[in-house]
């Protein structure tokens, strides 16, 4: 009896162990990190209307697109959608959603799609489109925007806003498009040289592999023994 | 030494060195994750450490603002408008301090290699070490606190400002091993079996913000050793006699703790029951007798003070002329409408926030550990009450002082905080989670004898607390690869 709860639990352990790594290289990605914003202002994002903005993607692989967006969902049947789409907002190129299971992400919402393995350089446009199970005029998701003087010529289109809009200029959702590299082993080291920034030398690199690698045993090693103890 | 803590055997030795060794590598591990000044008033407690550092005698010329100027000029997300060093404002800018610590949608700007844009030029830089606009901007905690960092700080001194912070933050890890070596000591006194004091300092190693808080730089991790040391001499009295050892631990847990932080003055305040509770035991005398005539002495002395310093005592309680309001009634009644909110908050401070409180664990977790703790207190008052005695879990003297405890750190730092609140009519300090972190032992004591009321045995017992290991660890995993890392690298 004492060995069947020990090996329930190591199981548990051990699969919850496998779905951390599996989220975690799932969600791997690396964004664009030189921008600055402020939390200025929200977008509406009206039943089935979309917003839209266009945005230059800095490196090839293209995989993801981390979006600020607040009251989002309040009920368990909220999706959004994004589509990124070409230059000229018309054809679509890959597709994603969020939805109540998307786990949180500290200040964004993650959209993941298939990698665009071309895309340094090229300009897209990313449409997200608030698709609810029955339409509704309240409690709306937003999408946070900021406008400063770094963004002067950037444009956010709002669908659903015929009040104030469709067009914003000097605004920009707040997003940052995110980058994988081919392999798991290449985000890991990516990884790592991130980390190594602005850090004395001994959490640099090679001694951060190490200080990972025996965190890792140690702890693993440390689980097993206390559940069998 | 080793003998009297874990006893004969071996095995329960390599085990608790693996938990101190794991511990010491997560440390090091969510150190080097927290980038720069990223650990709650880490640029305040860093000033203050190289302001020790200044000969007495400037040497060079000082910009002197009043208090008033200097209040004008300072914003709150603009650290170039405080008075720090050179080298630490502009470390600071060059590492995008302003943006990360405004908003949760901002990071580090970073490059592709493992050099920061800006490292070389910092690493290059001859920026002052000095502060030369005062009034200067540092932690005003007490000297103690900074005696050790400013140790550190000065062996190292021609090395770059990353390898003299980031060591100073390995300060904070020993600590926490300190933490967990008095808190095993402190259950097994208690009364938990070796393999049950094992891995309660497994569950207490993986807390995550008290992970996070021990590998910063920061004055909590020594005033929480400060108060375990004091729970563990408590937990001696109490199950021995207030012999010598037992009594000079506790001065001396006091002591350290008054010489980090004021919240220690609750340590004070719980020797004089536990005082109290040794003499009765000792000679004999009813503690209720005892009791009574002790609160009889401390009122006549309370009277007596009245008498020789009426408006001072009544100052301090919140009426008069520093009090913001017309009286102490609607002072409390505004206090308890404005911290409502405070009270969730804390909760999740206590569990799950990380960095400038920004980076938060999901609210569904968060209330799940609001469920277990609540059915850990039903279980608590059941266990007082019940007649049964339960030899795995600690006895009812040990919860009551546990919990007595708790209760008066909870008042002395809500109390503190209605005081300030009272002057300036708005709620300024807050009760932040990481404010109760010095009894985090004596809690989780509180907690797990809580859910072991539940459990009717003492074999199902252990596995409850492995059950709560692995959840613990679960959470404290999930901080790191679901919060931490995508918030500053992602």
């Amino acid at each position: 009896m004492k060995n069947r709860f020990n090996i329930i639990l190591l199981v548990v352990f051990l699969l919850f162990l496998i779905a951390v790594i599996t989220r975690f290289s799932l969600t791997l990605s690396f964004s664009d990190s030189k921008y600055a914003f402020n939390k200025d202002g929200e977008q509406k994002l009206f039943p089935h209307l979309p917003v839209e903005q266009k945005f230059i993607a800095q490196k090839n692989n293209l995989s993801h697109l981390r979006t600020a967006i607040k009251d989002f969902p309040k009920v368990t049947s909220d999706i959004i959608v994004l589509e990124i789409a070409d230059a000229n907002c018309s054809k679509t190129i890959a597709q994603s959603k969020i939805n109540f299971w998307t786990m949180y992400y500290p200040g964004y919402w993650d959209f993941r799609f298939p990698t665009i393995s071309d895309s340094a350089g090229k300009t897209f446009c990313a449409k997200f489109t608030f698709v609810p199970k029955q339409s509704r005029t309240k409690d709306l998701p937003k999408i946070n925007i900021s406008e400063s003087q770094d963004f002067a010529d950037s444009v956010v289109t709002n669908m659903g806003d015929t009040k104030k809009g469709p067009e914003f200029r000097g605004q920009t959702i707040i997003m940052k498009p995110a980058y994988s590299g081919t392999t798991f082993f290449q985000d890991i080291n990516i990884l790592i040289d991130r980390v190594s920034q602005y850090k004395p030398f001994y959490f640099k690199e090679t001694y951060l592999y190490i200080l990972s690698f025996l965190l890792i045993l140690s702890s693993i090693a440390l689980a097993v023994i206390i559940i069998l103890i | 030494m080793r003998n009297q803590i874990l006893g004969n055997s071996r095995k329960p030795f390599y085990i608790f060195f693996l938990i101190l060794a794991t511990f010491f590598l997560k440390g090091l591990f969510l150190a080097a994750l927290f980038p720069i000044f990223q650990g709650y008033d880490e640029h305040k407690h860093f000033s203050r450490i190289e302001f020790n550092l200044e000969p007495v005698k400037k040497s060079w010329p000082i910009n002197k603002m009043t208090g008033s100027e200097y209040k004008a000029v300072r914003k709150e997300y603009e650290i170039a408008t405080f008075h720090y060093s050179e080298e630490i404002t502009k470390t600071a800018q060059n590492t995008q301090f302003d943006p990360t610590r405004k908003t949760v949608v901002n990071s580090p700007f970073l490059s592709d290699s493992s050099f920061g844009p800006e490292e070389l030029s910092i690493l290059d830089s001859n920026w002052k070490r000095y502060i030369d606009v005062y009034p200067p901007t540092m932690a005003s905690h007490p000297k103690f606190n900074y005696f050790l960092p400013t140790i550190v700080d000065k062996v190292l001194y021609n090395q770059s400002i990353f390898v003299r912070f980031f060591t100073i933050r390995l300060l904070s890890i020993i600590s926490g091993c300190l933490i967990l070596i008095f808190a095993f000591i402190t259950v097994k006194k208690a009364g938990f079996s070796e393999n049950n004091s094992l891995i309660f300092t497994s569950i207490l190693a993986f807390q995550p913000v008290f992970s996070s808080l021990t590998s910063v730089i920061s004055s909590d991790p020594m005033l929480i050793a400060a108060f375990t040391l004091f729970t563990f001499s408590a937990v001696s009295i109490i199950k021995d006699n207030l012999g010598i050892k037992n009594g000079l631990l506790i001065i001396i847990a006091i002591i350290w703790g008054l010489l980090i932080k004021a919240p220690a003055i609750v340590l004070v305040m719980a020797a004089f029951p536990l005082v109290l509770y040794a003499i009765s035991k000792k000679w004999n005398i009813r503690l209720v007798k005892l009791l009574a005539l002790s609160l009889i002495i401390i009122f006549l002395l309370a009277l007596l003070l009245y008498s020789l310093y009426p408006s001072s005592l009544l100052s301090n309680i919140g009426a008069g002329e520093t009090s913001h309001f017309s009286s102490l009634l609607k002072s409390l009644t505004e206090y308890f409408k404005d911290s409502k909110r405070d009270l969730s908050d804390s909760g999740l401070t206590y569990w799950g926030n990380f960095g400038w409180l920004e980076l938060p664990i999901a609210k569904w977790t968060i209330k799940l550990i609001w469920t277990i703790e609540f059915v850990a207190l039903i279980g608590l008052v059941l266990y007082l009450f019940s007649k049964k005695r339960r030899i795995y879990l600690p006895s009812k003297t040990i919860v009551l002082f546990c919990a007595l405890l708790v209760v008066l750190l909870e008042l002395a730092i809500r109390f503190y905080d209605w005081r300030v609140f009272d002057k300036r009519g708005w709620i300024l300090i807050g009760t932040n989670g990481r404010y109760f972190m010095p009894v985090i032992a004596a809690y989780f004591i509180l907690i797990i004898t809580g859910l072991g009321y539940w459990i009717k045995n003492e074999k199902n017992f252990g596995r409850l607390l492995k059950a709560i290991f692995v959840l613990m660890l679960i959470l404290q995993v999930y901080s790191i690869f679901n919060i931490i890392i995508p918030r500053y690298y992602f």
